[in-house]
């Protein structure tokens, strides 16, 4: 693993359940480090209700995944050591996933993946799912990038005029437009009665 | 029946699978209304890339995948006709991969549970194939009979459509080749009309030879060699999914995924059909056949 340390201290172990809390509170998954100092973040954990996201024990498990897919042990993961997952690689939407995964640090990980924590609200795995669509990562959501993950899921199954009809139908039907711009509070009502579920359970020894 | 079954093995067509499997292969289920929130609603996906990043067995079995991708299947109906039928899933697909040696597959078992198309050999490796390989299911063919291949078409068209499965790994070249080469792929293993995961496997030379020629050496002695060294380093890579592109013939589509598998591990390519390295003519047979049409002397009787 280079290097890379291969163990987690405790400090280090709450630092990346901060992070995450703190990512999910602001509703963007945060590119930068939290500097470990940070008076603002712990400002903004303290005056929050306090649950854990991820589990003391689930941070250490996704550490040795994170090491396991960090091969050349530059303390991030690439977009090739991602497709070298062939689970992940066959998975329709993984290239829109790795835009949003490629060179993420461990804390970025586990930020991203604590969408898929069972403690994780409704409302933020909506937001998820929001972001995986809006392509451009400009708050808004349009016709092409739902047809473009249409495209993604469907592939040869369906021509483009098919996908095109389809959409238009549904959306015409939900009372929407082609020119309809979508914001997270639009997908809230529109999937928010949904029964929908996105968990994933992290393997803890 | 020997000589018109190696002109067989040379040449690169087969049997038209249309002419033998049902052309519909869609799953028969009553479709139901479509709306907007089953469209956007993508957590099943997402929760399969997440899973798959998590797994840190790295057993995770591709099958659950497959399944899970059948989830989305409904009609629509504009003016009263149903116009397309969202298919979102059912993800068919095989792995073929480049072929070194037989134990290409026990390496790549560890990872995932393949079903693998495997010629029976014979003695105590036919054993192990029967017993170990039943149970991830193997679609075994014999590769002199020519009507054989009707059979396993349709096999591997069968294997591929049912979701419960274990995911299909072909090797398409044939025979194992050196770790140098890649020959001609079969065009068998792309013309099933599913996605195509290729695999690129490349073994490190500096601790062993893996390369089997079945005609000099059995396999016991191979296996023996190999287990016997230090250590089988190998690379292997799981490339992206390929698709039939529109316009590209089964035989484009194999030289292009071949091409892929080439570049990934660093091994050239040649055009040799894999087979001429058991059923070249020998020079001998050659020799005889010449006799009979020159009016040479002969020298050699």
């Amino acid at each position: 693993m280079g290097s890379t340390s291969s163990m987690l201290t405790q400090y280090d172990i709450e630092e990346v359940q901060d992070h995450c809390n703190h990512a999910c509170e602001s509703r963007t998954v945060t590119v930068d480090l939290i500097p470990f100092a940070d008076p603002v973040c712990s400002d903004l954990i303290s005056s929050h209700a306090w649950w854990e996201l991820v589990s003391q024990q689930e941070i250490v498990s996704l550490y040795h995944r994170f090491c396991q897919l960090d091969r050349n042990g530059g303390g991030f993961v690439s977009a090739d050591e991602f497709m070298s997952v062939p689970e992940f690689a066959v998975n329709p939407l993984s290239q829109r996933l790795l835009r949003m995964l490629d060179g993420l640090n461990f804390k970025e990980f586990v930020a991203f993946l604590s969408a898929f924590s069972p403690h994780t609200s409704l409302q933020q795995k909506i937001e998820f799912i929001f972001k995986v669509n809006d392509t451009d990562c400009n708050g808004k959501v349009a016709f092409e990038d739902i047809l473009s993950i249409l495209r993604d899921m469907t592939g040869s199954f369906m021509t483009e005029q098919q996908r095109q009809k389809v959409l238009m139908h549904v959306l015409e039907e939900a009372g929407f437009t082609e020119d309809s711009h979508f914001t997270v509070p639009d997908f809230m009502k529109i999937l928010g009665n949904s029964d929908l579920k996105m968990e994933v359970e992290v393997p803890v020894d | 029946m020997a000589s018109s079954s190696v002109a067989a093995d040379m040449e690169l067509d087969r049997p038209n699978l249309e002419d033998y499997l049902p052309s519909d292969s869609l799953p028969q289920e009553a479709p139901r209304n479509l709306h907007l929130r089953d469209l956007l609603d993508i957590s099943p996906v997402l929760t399969e890339a997440a899973g798959a990043i998590v797994d840190v067995s790295g057993s995770l079995d591709l099958k659950s995948s497959v399944a899970c991708f059948s989830g989305l299947f409904g009609a629509v109906q504009v003016d009263g006709r149903i116009i397309s039928e969202v298919f979102c899933g059912k993800l068919n697909l095989v792995f073929v991969a480049n072929h070194t040696s037989m134990i290409d597959f026990i390496i790549l078992e560890q990872m995932t549970a393949f079903a693998v198309i495997m010629q029976k050999h014979p003695g105590w490796v036919g054993f192990i194939q029967k017993t170990i390989l039943e149970s991830v299911g193997c679609i075994w063919f014999n590769r002199n009979d020519l009507r054989d291949r009707e059979v396993t078409a349709r096999k591997l068209r069968d294997h591929v459509q049912q979701p419960d499965n274990n995911p299909l790994l072909i090797f398409p070249e044939g025979t194992c080749v050196n770790n140098q080469y890649t020959v001609m792929f079969k065009k068998g293993a792309f013309e099933l009309g599913c996605a195509v995961c290729p695999i690129a496997i490349k073994y490190n030379k500096i601790f062993v030879d893996a390369f089997w020629n079945s005609k000099k050496q059995s396999f016991t002695m191979h296996l023996v060699r190999l287990m016997t060294s230090w250590a089988v380093v190998c690379d292997v890579w799981y490339l992206e999914p390929q698709y039939l592109r529109e316009g590209e013939t089964a035989i484009e589509f194999a030289e292009r995924v071949r091409d892929m598998i080439a570049a990934r591990a660093g091994l050239k390519k040649v055009p040799w059909d894999g087979y001429l390295k058991h059923n070249r003519p020998s020079p001998k047979h050659t020799e005889e056949k010449c006799a009979l049409y020159l009016p040479l002397p002969s020298s050699k009787k």
